[in-house]
């Protein structure tokens, strides 16, 4: 059942898939409602493991009194409906699927990423945006150099393709180490005045 | 790679500290929200999508009489300045702010009328914070309706008779992509001679 989102009134199907927006009859809110045939989809209950019957009889690594259905497509193990996980395809226990998420072996089940190279560019970049904050690039620098050298292979955004944040961030880095280099030599080793010659007559 | 198995569907939208952007993959629609430096991802599957509800909302007339009377405001200011012996830098900044908020409304008026979308699954109504505007909405159903009718279409044939239960709407499909931006000749005529 669809609800207005404004009075949660049930909405009607005379107000589904419409030419325009209509108003609902309770609220008076305007409505465009486009439905699918998956709305019209019986809800149907999962896969129910079967019991094993005969001692000669496969049985789940996890569930030794249901009997196995599939083969784990990655490690091997034989496991029932219930522990049968099917993912593009492949059919995979609980335990590989879990592997595979923590190692961000697969990437459709990923639901976060970290950004380095957007960290890089903010650490190169940020303090300079605030003018007063200038002197805190002696250490962010630095830092923008190390998590881009550091983290270089990490996979980027799921959406992204290259890694121009990275070089950006690294030549802006280079550019402010090399201003602070130059500012700690001009007034921690000041140039020498130049050599006079005195005469004694 | 990964990355252009995608298409984008609507630019950044949402709150301004949690930009949402939507993207077309393959078999499913991907919401990217980004929080500072982690991006976070939820899928739905077309397969698996409901509805898509649409609801106008008062943001589009509210803000518009906002900064159009703001925009008045400031340009009586600017008036009232010019002519005075008032100093030329508050007429300077007057007229920048007249001149901001008029660019403003005129952008707001252009944008259109603003919306609130909801992607219905089985489990929960995700709402979709990047089509804050109803013509972007309508864009992004036009799109996504090919999408799902490839992946629902065992389900259409399913949905009227075989378990006994009859839809009594039909379903949206690209083939009755029923927006006024899709409207056919015939429906044209049709509406006409009603």
């Amino acid at each position: 059942m669809i609800h207005c989102p404004k009075c949660a009134t049930p909405a009607d199907v005379n107000l589904f898939n419409t030419l325009d927006l209509v108003r609902c009859p309770a609220c008076r809110s305007r409505l465009q409602i486009a439905v699918f045939p998956a709305f019209f989809k019986p809800r149907t209950g999962g896969a129910a493991a079967e019991a094993v019957v005969d001692e000669n009889e496969a049985s789940c690594y996890n569930h030794p009194q249901k009997r196995a259905a599939v083969v784990c497509d990655s490690c091997g193990r034989f496991v029932c409906a219930l522990c049968d996980l099917e993912l593009k395809g492949q059919h995979m226990c609980p335990e590989c699927l879990e592997k595979g998420v923590k190692k961000k072996k697969i990437t459709d089940l990923e639901t976060r990423r970290f950004l380095y190279d957007t960290l890089s560019l903010q650490l190169a970049f940020g303090p300079i945006i605030i003018p007063i904050f200038f002197f805190v690039t002696c250490i962010t620098a630095p830092a923008a150099l190390f998590v881009t050298i550091r983290y270089w292979k990490q996979p980027l955004g799921l959406l992204r393709r290259s890694r121009w944040r990275f070089i950006v961030a690294a030549t802006a880095a280079v550019v402010q180490i090399g201003l602070w280099g130059y500012v700690v030599l001009t007034f921690w080793f000041p140039a020498e005045s130049p050599v006079t010659v005195t005469t004694f007559e | 790679m990964a990355a252009r198995e995608y298409r984008r569907v609507s630019g950044a939208g949402g709150q301004l500290y949690l930009p949402t952007r939507l993207y077309l993959g393959r078999d499913h629609l991907l919401k990217v929200t980004s929080v500072g430096t982690v991006e976070e991802y939820k899928r739905f599957y077309y397969a698996d999508v409901q509805a898509v509800i649409v609801q106008r909302t008062t943001g589009y007339e509210w803000g518009l009489a906002a900064t159009v009377v703001l925009a008045l405001v400031f340009w009586l200011a600017v008036a009232g300045s010019a002519g005075g012996s008032a100093p030329r830098a508050g007429l300077y900044i007057f007229a920048v702010c007249a001149l901001f908020f008029t660019l403003f409304a005129l952008i707001h008026l252009m944008l259109g009328p603003t919306c609130k979308v909801w992607l219905r699954t089985a489990v929960h109504d995700e709402p979709l914070s990047s089509l804050n505007r109803l013509r972007r909405a309508r864009k992004f159903i036009s799109r996504l309706t090919p999408e799902i009718d490839r992946a629902q279409a065992g389900l259409q044939q399913e949905e009227i008779g075989s378990t006994g239960q009859k839809a009594h709407a039909p379903a949206y499909s690209s083939a009755s992509v029923r927006t006024p931006l899709h409207e056919t000749a015939a429906e044209q005529e049709a509406a006409g001679e009603r």
